[in-house]
């Protein structure tokens, strides 16, 4: 079985035995792994572009695993965590922010196996979702001023002469601008543009306003 | 003329030439011969020798080269002179000696003429003058000198002929003004009026040769006269015949202006004195009389005449002799000579005679006048006719002693001190009353007055008197005092002195009389008067009330000591006040009516607040009546500051408030009671513990014997006779029996109100709750011990899973793996050996976990050895008396001196000590404010197992039995090892150890340790 380079399982534990068992398993299920026993040790790690997953174990020498969870950062991969001795509090803890799972040694094959596949899964999914956010950002911020006052003017669902009114502009030099939103955003329908302005979370007060003045 | 004659002629002459020559050359001189046309033919050897010259060199006129460059010319051209006129001459000039000094010499040519008058030749001598030269050039270079100095001296110098012809002047006549002419026009120069003087003086300064000055006025070159002295010294020859006159004139005008000036301000100063009404005169410090004043002239009626007998007298004498009545002439004379040697101011009153021949007194008053030099340059009297005062004093004198006899008369104690302090007098009456005369009293201190006082004065009034009097005599002021003196019997009396001063019409105090009166009986019957009206002063100023003495309209009269304290003003400020004017409660009206009550002749009593003077207000009691004297109604009040008594029943009232507080507020239990038994009153809370209501108390259903248990009941008498004794007795439990027939037990806190124990107080705490309270925290703490087992043991198993469970993880992945490294295809037989390496390792690493885990319950392998146990208690000591000390336990060993060595682990029986030790300063954190103490003991019982005994005063323990159990713990944190561990350890020694409770309180180890058959009994 050869490993798949386009994913990667990072452990932290101080037992060497442990990381040693544990690369061994996952070397045998397919994964490449690498293994830290400290936090210290990670964090000076350049972790690759690969979707991954962390094994943490929670007693550590530098900081706890706990600890470290809170400080990672939004692009940190999901975290494993395994441990000696677990308590309700620390498990609780682990999950409400975000752990994949919270193992206690020792620890089935399956469970841990299930969690890393979960782990790295989910993060492969973050990883694309932020690549197609950044796409549309990158799209959006090629719109000029004028086109991003209309944009939400479209997506709140006015028409082409309210929209016009609501700027002071001709109901033509809206349609141009109009066309060419659609034309730089990539969108095929004028569905398709207000499900990319949800998504780029362009507020549509403009519409609601109008209906509101209208009752 | 014929041949032979010429040559006759000539041989003679060469014949007179040759005589010549050797007449030349003795001759002691330079001397030469010249041919008549002046060439020089013969020198004579003195010439040679002299100039150092030879013959060749010096004729003709070869011998010029001797003589000085300078002088050469000259002397050559006065050679060629006589030459040609043919007569002799001579001149000076410098001739140079054989070794080159030049000297002076005249050069003296003389023809020589034959028979017919025609020049024959020159002869020419040159005699040295050269010594005489240059003294006369000395004497004109001293000259020169001497003209220098006259000219630079600053006065007018002049010599003259002796028939008066101005031969010299120096430059001071020029720098004057003066023409060189005008010192010899004496008629010009000098002032009329002193010429003749001037001239009288200079002729009898020729006629006796002696030298003159003559004091003239000067006519200056700018036609003012200014005075000058002229001096003048005649001089003369050897015989007698007058040479030269020298005259000096030196301006002193200046001088002679300011002696003018004194001389004049002198006689304005002499009239001065003339003017002014007394006598005064001066006389030298020779004794010779120098001036007297006009008015001294007039009173003697003329000048004076120093001319009277004895004419062989000093002029002084003869002029007092002239004054002086004859009786004082000598001890003046004698006097003012006196005065005048030593310099002593003179003074002395006498007679003299006035113009109109009476003798008058008169006192002379005469002082030295010293100039710079402290020497006496002139003596000034004054002389004051005092006659008609010497007079005046006879008369006085003469009415003194009339008076004198008149006051030894009169029954008075009288004295006089004259004006200097001196005692002058004393009445017969007073020398018969201190029975001390005039004569008796002695100095002291310097006054015969202080000696009179110390006589005769009490020695308390002593210093009083005589500065009182010494004052007066020194100020001129009155005296008069009381005090105590001693009469001639030695009775101790009171006397009031009087002094005052006789004074004469200029205000002078002439005399001071005493007047001494005895005032004894009057004293004494006055301190008697006094001393009652202090005492009841002093009663009345005692009372602690404040007095007022009013009038009937209310006008304070008089108050006493605490009404001035209270109120703070001074008496004298209280009196004239009125009520109004301090209290502070009361108006105008309500006064009036209290007032019109006392009128009425009512006593009455009412509370105000009275005003201090610094306005603070206190409450006060008034109590006022009032009383008749004299005719006259007055008012009086006594007030007495209640604020303390007010004070007090606030007080009171608080405390019995706070009493009655006390027994509402029913947290206790309380009723007053009767020996018999009856209860008196109970507070709710006493009814409520024994289930009585209130309507059985009153009804004296309620006895405190009948609800005390038949148990009880027999110990009442002896508690009876406890309270008696004491009062109150120890708080102890007992149980009531409620109303309906419950028991409930109180804690009783009693007390008696007296001695006999008739009545008292009881306390009753309910402990029924206590109780209740006490039973749930017991079960609380067993619940508590158990929950700690179970944790404990949960905690350690935890740590030992956590332990086992990581190599168990490895193992569990490591067998994992190794079972898909055996299933792939084809298996990975390589990595899955490697996998099946770690497993076993991994399995290995828990079993030695386990291992570990087991021998931490077992005790390792000791080191035996032989210990003395006291040396294991002192080092155990050490290790934790820091802990002690900061937990407040006190800790103290009683060991046995006397123990033998014992064969144990060191280290283990320090373990078992510290263990107990710890569990004991644990045990004793709940004792509150019970003291905490542990004590350890170490003894033996004859030959058994040495004891080591731990004791605390904790709260024990309830399972003495299971307290060596593993895992039983009564500590929150604790394990439940550490005794189990205690007790392995001692078995291992072959001894025991066991816990006890101890009495009353805390927990006893006791931990025996045999002796092993190696040691030394």
């Amino acid at each position: 079985m050869t490993t798949d380079p386009d994913q990667i399982v990072l452990i932290v534990d101080d037992d060497s035995r442990i990381c040693a068992a544990l690369e061994n398993l996952l070397a045998s299920k397919g994964f490449s792994s690498l293994s830290f026993p400290s936090i210290a040790a990670y964090t000076q790690f350049h972790r690759p572009d690969l979707p991954a997953c962390l094994i943490l174990d929670v007693q550590l020498p530098d900081i706890s695993g706990l600890e470290f969870q809170d400080r990672a950062d939004d692009f940190h991969p999901p975290i494993v965590f395994i441990t000696g001795h677990g308590d309700i509090p620390s498990s609780v803890l682990a999950i409400k922010r975000g752990a994949i799972n919270f193992l206690t040694k020792p620890f089935s094959e399956t469970e841990l196996m299930d969690s890393v596949q979960a782990a790295i899964d989910r993060d492969r999914v973050r990883r694309q979702e932020r690549a197609q956010m950044s796409a549309l950002m990158k799209l959006h911020r090629t719109l000029t001023s004028r086109e991003r006052e209309v944009l939400p003017l479209i997506v709140a669902g006015l028409l082409n002469k309210q929209a016009a009114a609501e700027l002071g502009i001709s109901e033509v030099t809206l349609q141009i601008h109009r066309g060419k939103i659609m034309q730089k955003m990539e969108a095929d329908s004028l569905a398709d543009l207000v499900r990319l302005a949800e998504r780029l979370q362009i507020p549509i007060v403009h519409g609601r306003r109008k209906r509101e003045q209208a009752q | 003329m014929d041949i032979g004659d010429q040559k006759r002629a000539h041989e003679s002459f060469a014949t007179g030439r040759r005589d010549l020559e050797q007449l030349i050359d003795a001759f002691p001189a330079l001397v030469w011969v010249s041919r008549p046309d002046g060439f020089a033919d013969f020198l004579n050897r003195r010439w040679f020798s002299y100039t150092g010259m030879s013959e060749e060199q010096s004729v003709g006129r070869g011998w010029s080269v001797a003589v000085h460059p300078d002088d050469r010319g000259s002397l050559l051209g006065c050679w060629e002179a006589l030459l040609a006129t043919g007569v002799s001459g001579e001149t000076e000039a410098r001739l140079r000696r054989a070794d080159g000094e030049y000297r002076w010499f005249l050069f003296r040519g003389e023809p020589v003429r034959d028979a017919s008058g025609s020049v024959s030749g020159w002869l020419t001598s040159n005699i040295d003058i050269d010594d005489n030269k240059r003294a006369t050039e000395t004497l004109t270079r001293a000259e020169r000198e001497l003209r220098i100095t006259l000219d630079t001296i600053p006065a007018l110098v002049a010599t003259a002929t002796p028939d008066g012809r101005v031969d010299f002047v120096n430059a001071q006549w020029s720098r004057e003004g003066f023409s060189p002419t005008d010192a010899g026009d004496e008629d010009k120069l000098i002032h009329p009026e002193d010429l003749l003087a001037l001239k009288g003086k200079r002729r009898n300064s020729i006629a006796t040769g002696e030298p003159y000055q003559v004091e003239a006025r000067l006519r200056k070159a700018n036609g003012q006269y200014q005075w000058c002295l002229v001096s003048a010294v005649i001089l003369r020859d050897e015989t007698g015949e007058i040479v030269k006159r020298y005259s000096v004139t030196t301006d002193i005008d200046a001088r002679k202006r300011a002696d003018e000036l004194l001389r004049a301000s002198e006689l304005e100063l002499r009239r001065l004195v003339d003017t002014i009404p007394t006598l005064i005169w001066s006389v030298t410090p020779e004794g010779e009389p120098d001036y007297v004043s006009k008015r001294m002239a007039a009173y003697y009626g003329r000048a004076v005449d120093y001319t009277a007998p004895p004419f062989n007298s000093t002029r002084l004498f003869r002029a007092l002799s002239a004054l002086l009545h004859p009786d004082d002439l000598h001890d003046v004379h004698q006097r003012l000579l006196q005065c005048m040697g030593t310099g002593d101011p003179f003074t002395m009153c006498y007679r003299n005679r006035r113009f109109d021949g009476v003798y008058r007194w008169v006192e002379a008053r005469a002082e030295p006048l010293r100039d710079n030099m402290g020497r006496v340059v002139k003596w000034y009297g004054v002389t004051t006719d005092i006659d008609d005062q010497k007079r005046a004093e006879e008369a006085l004198r003469a009415s003194e002693q009339e008076l004198r006899q008149l006051v030894d008369a009169v029954p008075t104690l009288i004295y006089a001190v004259d004006a200097n302090g001196e005692p002058a007098y004393m009445n017969e009456r007073i020398q018969a009353y201190y029975g001390v005369t005039l004569d008796d009293l002695i100095e002291v201190d310097g006054s015969r007055v202080r000696g009179a006082v110390k006589m005769r004065v009490h020695p308390a009034d002593q210093s009083a008197v005589a500065e009182g009097l010494l004052r007066s005599y020194a100020t001129g002021a009155p005296f008069a005092m009381q005090y105590r003196n001693y009469r001639a019997d030695g009775a101790l009396r009171w006397v009031e002195s009087r002094v005052e001063p006789l004074r004469d019409e200029k205000g002078d105090v002439l005399r001071w009389y005493g007047v001494v009166i005895d005032i004894d009986d009057q004293k004494t019957a006055e301190d008697a008067l006094r001393a009652s009206e202090a005492r009841f002063r002093t009663f009345v100023d005692h009372a602690t009330d404040a007095f007022f003495l009013m009038d009937d309209q209310a006008n304070i009269l008089d108050v006493n000591r605490e009404a001035c304290a209270s109120l703070g003003y001074s008496r004298e400020e209280l009196i004239g006040m009125r009520p109004r004017d301090f209290d502070a409660s009361l108006e105008e009206a309500s006064i009036e009516r209290l007032m019109q009550r006392v009128s009425a002749g009512e006593t009455i009593t009412f509370e105000t607040r009275h005003r201090r003077k610094e306005g603070s207000v206190f409450p006060v009691e008034i109590r006022a009546s009032q009383f008749e004297q004299g005719g006259r109604r007055y008012h009086l009040t006594a007030v007495r500051d209640i604020a303390d008594r007010k004070k007090a029943e606030d007080a009171l009232k608080q405390r019995d408030a706070k009493i009655v507080r006390l027994v509402e507020s029913n947290i206790i239990g309380i009723y007053f009671w009767e020996a018999d038994g009856r209860i008196l009153d109970a507070n709710d809370e006493f009814l409520r513990i024994v289930g009585y209501d209130r309507e059985d108390l009153i009804a004296g259903r309620l006895s405190w014997i009948e609800i005390s248990p038949q148990e009880w009941r027999d110990r009442i008498p002896a508690q009876l006779t406890e309270l008696r004794r004491t009062r109150v007795v120890k708080p102890y439990e007992k149980d009531y029996v409620r109303k309906d027939g419950a028991r409930v037990t109180v804690l009783i806190y009693d007390s008696s109100f007296d001695d006999t124990a008739k009545l008292g107080v009881c306390f009753a705490l309910d402990l029924t709750e206590r109780k209740r309270v006490e039973e749930d925290m017991r079960a609380m703490r067993a619940e508590l011990a158990r929950a700690n087992r179970v944790a404990t043991m949960g905690q350690l198993s935890a740590s030992i899973a956590h332990e086992l469970n990581q190599p168990l993880a490895a193992v569990i992945a490591n067998g994992n793996a190794c079972q898909r490294w055996l299933s792939a295809d084809p298996p990975n037989l390589k990595r899955a050996q490697a996998t099946l390496e770690r497993i076993v390792r991994d399995a290995n690493d828990a079993a030695d976990i386990i291992s570990r885990t087991r021998t931490l319950f077992r005790p390792a392998t000791s080191v035996r050895a032989p210990i003395n146990v006291n040396e294991v208690v002192a080092e155990v000591r050490a290790l934790v008396i820091d802990e002690m000390i900061l937990q407040g336990v006190s800790f103290d060993t009683d060991l046995d001196p006397l123990l033998p060595a014992v064969s144990a682990d060191r280290v283990q029986i320090q373990q078992v000590l510290v263990n107990l030790l710890r569990n004991a300063m644990d045990a004793m954190r709940s004792n509150g404010d019970e003291p905490k103490s542990i004590s350890v003991r170490t003894g033996r019982n004859e030959t058994g197992p040495i004891l080591i005994e731990v004791r605390d005063n904790g709260p024990g323990f309830e399972e003495p039995k299971q307290i060596f159990e593993p895992f039983f713990t009564t500590k929150e944190s604790g394990m439940g090892m550490g005794l189990a561990i205690c007790r392995s350890i001692a078995q291992s020694h072959g001894g025991e150890i066991s816990a006890r409770n101890g009495a009353p309180r805390g927990a006893l180890f006791s931990f025996s340790l045999p002796l092993q058959p190696g040691d030394l009994a």
